[in-house]
């Protein structure tokens, strides 16, 4: 199904966003620790490619990924609480 | 500033309608403990933050609740998507329908808009920050009541998601606080 193919790329962006936003709190109160860092910077790079492959397949997550094609892609359907 | 990002913190996915669940978990929007009001304190409290631990560490929890309210309002959302005449007069929802429909309006499970009251942003950084970690410990409390009353594990998945944000961000917020504490100890009173 398309709707389950959607959702299951949207999750692996899902996955590496968050765990990256949990490293990151976390470094804002240990900002010298190198492992957190390490794993940060892991995790934004797979989110990025994610997001990347998500954003080809079933369009924008920023409006600035939107900018390439016409008509205008950002306000199409479904949006995160109609998923 | 913020930019928008087109996805949920965490999956969403409802299939089953039940307004009453809704009405539960709309105080987790605008009631007295809830995501608005999180967002909001943090938001606010930044500007009296003295260092770069606890500025970062209050806009960045506040932009992750701004995610938390999109989430809650999402869950109220589906909750009611679709309703039938039934389904809202059985569901204890004729109260919330005849002013707001199914529309999502900050207020608390007992009918009671969201205010500022909620919320305080003082100067006094200690006084912020003791009052963020029992907001998070308040906000758990609400989560593990809401969990007490739900069966839908659609539902149940995402409380729990963010039932475990609570504890985290009380985690960092103690953190917080005892960097004050410490600053206090060397230098000046704040």
């Amino acid at each position: 199904m398309a709707e389950e193919g959607r959702m299951q790329m949207l999750k692996k962006v899902q996955e590496a966003d968050f765990t990256a936003y949990d490293l990151l709190l976390y470094l804002d109160t240990h900002p010298d620790c190198q492992t957190a860092l390490t794993k940060y910077k892991e995790a934004v790079e797979c989110g990025r490619k994610a997001r990347m492959e998500y954003e080809a397949a079933y369009g924008p997550i920023t409006a600035s990924a939107a900018s390439a094609a016409a008509p205008w892609q950002w306000i199409k359907n479904p949006w995160p609480w109609n998923m | 500033m913020w930019m928008y990002e087109k996805k949920l913190e965490y999956p969403i996915k409802i299939k089953n309608p039940d307004p009453r669940m809704a009405k539960v978990i709309l105080s987790q929007y605008g009631g007295p403990n809830g995501e608005m009001g999180a967002s909001m304190r943090y938001l606010a409290q930044r500007f009296a933050m003295p260092d770069e631990i606890t500025k970062g560490v209050l806009n960045d929890i506040g932009t992750e609740e701004l995610a938390h309210l999109e989430m809650v309002g999402t869950i109220v959302h589906q909750l009611t998507r679709n309703l039938s005449e039934k389904e809202i007069k059985d569901g204890g929802f004729a109260d919330y329908y005849v002013d707001f429909g199914t529309g999502v309006f900050p207020a608390s499970a007992a009918g009671v808009p969201w205010t500022a009251a909620y919320i305080n942003s003082m100067s006094d950084v200690i006084a912020n920050l003791t009052e963020d970690m029992a907001a998070e410990q308040k906000a758990r409390t609400v989560y593990d009541n809401i969990l007490t009353l739900a069966d839908d594990p659609d539902v149940i998945d995402v409380i729990k998601f963010l039932r475990e944000r609570e504890v985290v961000h009380f985690q960092r917020f103690g953190e917080a606080l005892r960097r004050v504490t410490d600053l206090k100890d060397c230098k000046k009173y704040y």
